[in-house]
């Protein structure tokens, strides 16, 4: 099953470019169903298409589907006409981007994870994607999760299903790929709601880390005092606070950046920068070097405690952490239904040109002979046959060569034969056969042989050695006949000249 | 009058038979500002400096045929080649882009071989800062020639 060849194009949805702050390249985006009702409404249309599940589901950045778009399909449910996919395209905030939707191919299902456009593509440059509509690590770099404790999938996430906890559950997952160099610029991002504030005086709530106990290196995001807390251990223990205050039963995207380079520190509420930036962070261990803990939702010290509520979509990168890039995955993920206008229309202009043509026919002809015939070499033969025809034989007649051989066949015809014929070479043969014709024979002609019925007709000038057999009915022999036979019925003819 | 209808240049037939081109030239597409109905297709030697070719943005002077074969099946030979694919819109795309041509990009005066009409009025250029933007040749090829 190909695409674009076996989909058909379903509609269109387009970036807002107001709520996008620069430009980015492959920005990894979320599409919920809200997307399609805003503009036209093409839910109908995307969801009345495609396979339940989504196997069926493809994105491209043209209407003629030659540029696939890569995609994670997290939920796509056809019944409720609800879901939630991924993917990364180019934006800016100068010209709306647009993609596809595709379907219709009822059966197929998504690409590999691995493929091209399959799902490790959209997460190229994340460490770690937590959706937690189960515990699938969607990055293709960092194995699954794992729950324990009080931690449990729900419906009723923040965005799609989410991870519950309960002050004591965790998700987490140990692997060597998860570590933190000290070159490393760290992002850490995800969504939160607190049903309670668990903070002390003296401890934090930890909502993500990324945490070697074993040698007490690596680091600790979440919230102290109802604020947006980082927190680093190993070389240089230190952490630093946010500025705003996090109110309860409340949704908030957090995150940080982590410069340890440029030994600077960043808090983002809603991806807004929190406060002001914090410079000369001196911690540059390199944490979690080895195999670390990426825990989600509680801490890797017995001392603090977690998260009490739900926490979603959480993710990790080392590469996308530029101010403008955190402020338009917020406004996409904080405004599914006004981030993109949607459109019935594939839009776009296609213009399929039709093919000229020209074509080639033979006509019938039309073949004339008339006019001089010259026939060099070997032995020509003619032959004319008329039927009930005027057979008109004038000019010049010319044969050089080898023998030639004439015959004249009329039959109730008018022959006239004029002119001159003269053969050079041998001695010519020529034989004239009629029936109840006139003929007339002019010139010269040597050892010629005329039979049949002639009537009317005339002999003239020079005959030699020439044979007349059959019946000649009125007919002129002229002037010089030459020791010339005649045999059958000559009637009421003349004979003129001198006949020898 | 329809966008996407097509024209052979006269001249280029005849050329055509007289062995002027071959398979493996280089032919190109450009995208012109005339309407169709001005492209004389019974113009002598036709070339591409008698149209006015607009460029500019996402939008090419020329575009190279890849693949372009001459082939037969029973009485239709086909010349056909790749689609060039879609032209994303830009502010800086041409605003006069109304007709499409093909020619030899071979030949001394690069000879003008078909015509497309791009707009679906006969005169109205296309929105291409709006608009992304797809060619493509028709189902039966560039174009084709039949012999009965």
């Amino acid at each position: 099953m190909a695409f674009p060849a076996d989909y058909t194009l379903l509609g269109k949805i387009s970036t807002n470019t107001a709520l996008i702050s620069g430009t980015h390249t492959g920005l990894p985006l979320i599409i919920t169903e809200a997307a399609f009702n805003n503009g036209d409404d093409i839910r109908s249309a995307v969801f009345g298409n495609t396979d339940n599940g989504g196997g069926d589901v493809r994105l491209s950045t043209d209407a003629a589907g030659l540029t696939q778009l890569p995609l994670e399909v997290v939920e796509w449910d056809t019944i409720g006409n609800t879901c939630v996919i991924h993917t990364s395209r180019d934006v800016n905030g100068t010209t709306s981007a647009d993609i596809y939707i595709w379907g219709n191919n009822t059966g197929d299902t998504q690409p590999s994870v691995t493929g091209t456009y399959g799902r490790d593509a959209v997460w190229s440059d994340y460490e770690s994607v937590n959706h937690f509509e189960n515990t699938v690590d969607s990055s293709g770099t960092t194995p699954n999760q794992t729950l324990s404790g009080t931690a449990s999938i729900t419906s009723l996430g923040i965005i799609g299903s989410g991870l519950s906890l309960g002050n004591l559950g965790k998700s987490s997952v140990s692997n060597s790929n998860i570590g933190l160099a000290s070159t490393d610029k760290t992002r850490i991002s995800f969504w939160v709601n607190r049903t309670t504030d668990n903070s002390t005086s003296s401890f934090d709530e930890n909502y993500v880390s990324l945490y070697n106990s074993g040698i007490s290196d690596g680091l600790i995001v979440g919230v102290f005092q109802n604020k947006l807390v980082i927190y680093t251990a190993g070389g240089n223990t230190t952490s630093r606070t946010g500025a705003t205050t996090l109110a309860l039963s409340t949704d908030y995207k957090l995150e940080i950046v982590w410069d340890q380079v440029a030994q600077t520190v960043e808090h983002y509420v809603n991806g807004v920068l929190d406060g002001s930036a914090v410079t000369s962070y001196t911690d540059t261990s390199v944490a979690a070097a080895a195999t670390s803990v990426y825990t989600v939702g509680d801490s890797p010290s017995s001392s603090d405690i977690g998260l009490n509520g739900l926490i979603d979509e959480v993710y990790y990168t080392k590469s996308i952490t530029s101010a403008n890039a955190i402020s338009t995955q917020y406004n996409n993920e904080n405004s599914l239904g006004t981030f993109f206008t949607s459109s019935s229309t594939a839009g776009g202009i296609t213009v399929t040109g039709t093919a000229p043509s020209y074509s080639y026919t033979a006509v019938s002809a039309t073949v004339d002979l008339t006019g001089e015939i010259t026939v060099t070499g070997t032995t020509p033969s003619y032959s004319y046959t008329a039927v009930n025809a005027t057979v008109d034989l004038t000019g010049t007649i010319t044969v050089t060569g080898a023998t030639p051989s004439y015959s004249y066949t009329a039959v109730n015809a008018n022959a006239l034969l004029q002119g001159t014929i003269s053969v050079t070479g041998q001695t010519p043969t020529y034989s004239y056969s009629a029936v109840n014709c006139i003929v007339q024979i002019g010139g010269v002609e040597l050892a010629t042989s005329f039979s049949g019925q002639f009537k009317e007709s005339e002999f003239g000038n020079t005959l030699r050695a020439s044979e007349f057999e059959g019946n000649f009915k009125e007919s002129e022999f002229g002037d010089m006949i030459k020791t010339s036979v005649f045999s059958g019925i000559i009637k009421e003819s003349g004979f003129s000249g001198s006949q020898k | 009058m329809a966008q996407g209808d097509s024209k052979l240049y006269r001249d280029a037939v005849l050329k055509i038979n007289e062995g002027a081109y071959d398979e493996a030239d280089t032919w190109s597409l450009a995208f012109v500002s005339d309407t169709y109905t001005t492209l004389n297709t019974d113009a002598t030697n036709p070339q591409l400096s008698n149209v006015t070719v607009v460029s500019g943005g996402n939008v090419s002077a020329a575009y190279n045929i890849a693949s372009f074969t001459i082939t037969r099946s029973s009485g239709t030979i086909t010349f056909d080649g790749n689609d060039i694919g879609t032209i994303s819109k830009d502010a800086s795309n041409p605003a006069t882009v109304r007709s499409a041509v093909l020619y030899n990009n071979t030949s001394t005066n690069d000879d003008l071989i078909a015509a497309w009409d791009m707009t679906a009025d006969g005169s109205t250029a296309l929105d291409l800062a709006n608009n992304d933007f797809t060619f493509t040749f028709g189902a039966s090829g560039i174009l084709t020639a039949t012999v009965a």
